[in-house]
């Protein structure tokens, strides 16, 4: 990942810290959060506008909903791993 | 400034942050070497703020007494809160596990307290507020 640590961003992507990361043209916003046992995550194309709904899986756990997610094959048919070193984590 | 339970003890730790003003008596804070977040754990600050690059407000973290977030405060895009996806004023609750809530809308209240904080945010985000 450019301007960013590859590895915390996947730390924080279990906590669900507000994250952002440009691909392609567009900024992705990475979020979630917890309901009793239940963690969801969230991602939205927020730019260019109009914000835009990418990504969102509900799991038991935060580990099973990252996992999940890592699966997913969310940009041009291929995983967060397989891309993650052409995106730049950026402040917002 | 840790967090989440991350140890430097004994360790040379490269800065990862730097103030670059004040709002309010609140301290505004960039991220250096990548950092991209406000901290999880304060040191000598009850509260830290994140601005957009354009100087509006984005987020706001407030610690408590043991130094730990228990809440922030947040300005952008929550479609659970507002379907249009347009930016809207919320917050997050955070618990010692560093569990975190869904957004919720900030009361008429909240926004009274916090309003001297929120640079540049619109007031068509007290729309809905209880």
């Amino acid at each position: 990942m450019i301007d960013g640590d590859i590895n915390e961003f996947i730390n924080d992507l279990h906590y669900g810290i507000d994250l952002y990361v440009r691909f392609n043209g567009n900024t992705y916003s990475f979020q979630g959060w917890d309901e009793g046992e239940m963690h969801t995550m969230l991602i939205l194309k927020e730019k260019p506008l109009p914000v835009e709904d990418f990504y969102k899986f509900t799991a038991k756990g935060r580990n099973e909903c990252v996992n999940e997610f890592m699966k997913a094959k969310l940009w041009d048919g291929k995983t967060f791993m397989e891309v993650e070193k052409f995106m730049t984590q950026v402040d917002c | 400034m840790g967090g989440r339970g991350t140890f430097a003890a004994g360790k040379i730790v490269k800065y990862a942050y730097f103030t670059i003003g004040t709002i309010e008596g609140v301290k505004v804070l960039a991220g250096l070497n990548g950092r991209h977040k406000l901290p999880e754990e304060a040191h000598s600050s009850y509260a830290y703020i994140r601005l957009e690059p354009d100087g509006t407000f984005h987020e706001m973290r407030i610690y408590d007494k043991d130094h730990f977030l228990r809440f922030e405060i947040a300005y952008h895009p929550e479609p659970s809160l507002d379907p249009s996806r347009r930016k809207i004023l919320h917050w997050h609750v955070y618990d010692r596990n560093f569990k975190r809530s869904q957004a919720m809308p900030m009361s008429r209240a909240m926004i009274r307290h916090f309003k001297k904080y929120l640079k540049g945010v619109s007031r068509y985000d007290r729309r809905g507020h209880k």
